[in-house]
């Protein structure tokens, strides 16, 4: 069972309290939400638990094992940061292709069946720049699953998507739990979320605590 | 990483420095005229080409300063390629595998290659001129003059690119442009101060520059390691995603 802590974490930059003394503790197989405001310091939340960010004190662990110190990343690590795209002038695939052949461990036709999977057409020739809102969520979203993430955070995943998009999202990442993720999803709407989570906690101002246990998911 | 789009930039930009130097071209026979009545050789036409004319009437600056405007132009085509790949996918790039200085020197090797095929252009076009006035041109002078202008390029480029990560705009190339003509006070200064310039003068004969080509390489490639270094501390330790405190959260 893998479990990813983030420990007393306290991010201050320029005077500004971003992250306040957060403590929480994920494990596989479940769901964890977090709700909050725009600028609650969800996003910062999880730059930090990509390494993305260095903290002014505490530290994220994964499998005990502290990030940036005994390892530089988390191993199968699937993202989705909100605002941050994909190359524009390649097609849907090929910026796949291009970020799979990084850690080159999946073929061509998994990047294909990732793409399919949230509901897009891996041959479509056009590229990302002309994707509508929703396409390139889920673009994005299939570049986070298509290497079978041991870790999922995904940044307001449902944004721009329509009923049968959230749906679809609702979906895909209900699949990873059962697969045994750790998925940390991240909203500022709760009813987005709501019904999928385990366990649900509310930021504010950069400190975060637990809201409830979903009994539905 | 083939980043097509910025060698497709690329290919413009050189049609343009073909076109820009084809005014040289065509004007060859006036300019040598020039040369030959002041007394230069073949040699010296080809210095005062690109960036060495200290020895040259003051005049001469302003057809210098137009003769290396396309270098205050290629940072507007390269001067950002490093920074928008980091703003636009180096989060998913970086999570899934962490040598940022790879990522880093990759992208820098890839900007000194573009910077080599534009001064290989412009050199060689200038060659082509110097032939037209002198049987006698040696290839050693101009391999000297090549990498001066490659050096060059190369600094004012990649400090273009380490702006843009700070500023994540188009100031890069204005602050590049402004180096550049402070390169070109530079030169002027130097009829000034005599024939030690910072960047020109240097294959004006080849026993009298010797040292001072030697002296002026070391000057670029300690410049052009020192921005490097730099750059890659900065892209260790920059904290993705965050440009000022209002955008952090």
């Amino acid at each position: 069972m893998n479990t990813l802590e983030i420990n007393n974490y306290t991010k201050i930059i320029k005077g500004a309290v971003i992250l306040d003394n957060i403590d929480l503790k994920f494990q596989s197989g479940k769901i964890y939400g977090f709700v909050g405001y725009n600028g609650s310091g969800k996003t910062m939340l999880f730059r930090a638990l990509c390494g993305l960010i260095k903290p002014t004190n505490g530290c994220v662990k994964y499998n005990s094992q502290i990030l940036g110190k005994d390892i530089s990343v988390i191993p199968k690590l699937g993202v989705v940061i909100e605002n941050i795209g994909l190359y524009p002038e390649f097609t849907g695939l090929k910026n796949l292709q291009l970020l799979a052949g990084i850690n080159n461990t999946i073929s061509d036709e998994e990047i294909k069946a990732s793409i399919r999977k949230v509901g897009l057409d891996p041959e479509d020739k056009r590229t990302v720049r002309k994707y509508s809102l929703g396409m390139r969520q889920r673009i994005v979203l299939a570049q986070a699953i298509m290497e079978s993430p041991d870790v999922l955070i995904l940044d307001e995943p449902t944004n721009a998507l329509d009923e049968d998009g959230v749906n679809d999202i609702h979906r895909i990442i209900k699949e990873e739990k059962d697969r045994g993720c750790i998925v940390l999803i991240a909203s500022h709407n709760r009813s987005d979320i709501n019904g999928i989570c385990d366990e649900i906690y509310i930021m504010d101002k950069g400190k975060c605590r637990f809201l409830k246990e979903d009994t539905n998911a | 990483m083939i980043d097509r789009r910025s060698f497709a930039k690329l290919s413009v930009w050189l049609v343009l420095l073909l076109v820009f130097d084809l005014t040289d071209i065509l004007s060859i026979d006036r300019n040598a005229e020039f040369f030959r009545s002041s007394g230069y050789d073949a040699v010296d036409m080809f210095n005062h080409m690109e960036f060495g004319f200290s020895n040259f009437d003051t005049i001469l600056i302003e057809t210098v300063f137009f003769q290396t405007a396309f270098i205050m132009l290629f940072p507007l085509f390269a001067g950002q390629d490093i920074s928008s790949e980091l703003t636009v996918s180096a989060t998913y790039y970086f999570t899934r595998r962490a040598s940022r200085s790879k990522w880093y020197l990759k992208r820098v090797l890839m900007l000194f290659i573009k910077c080599m095929l534009v001064s290989f252009v412009a050199c060689f076009i200038n060659y082509l001129m110097t032939m037209k006035i002198s049987e006698n041109v040696q290839i050693t002078p101009i391999l000297c003059e090549y990498s001066i202008f490659c050096l060059y390029c190369f600094i004012l480029t990649l400090a273009a690119n380490i702006a843009a990560i700070f500023t994540g705009s188009i100031i890069s190339v204005v602050i590049s442009s402004v180096f550049h003509i402070m390169s070109i006070l530079l030169l002027k200064s130097s009829t000034i101060f005599g024939r030690y310039n910072l960047l020109g003068n240097c294959v004006i004969t080849l026993s009298s520059t010797a040292n001072e080509f030697v002296i002026k390489l070391s000057i670029e490639l300690s410049v052009a390691v020192i921005i490097t270094v730099v750059g890659l501390l900065i892209i260790k330790n920059k904290e993705l995603g965050l440009v000022n405190a209002d955008q952090i959260i």
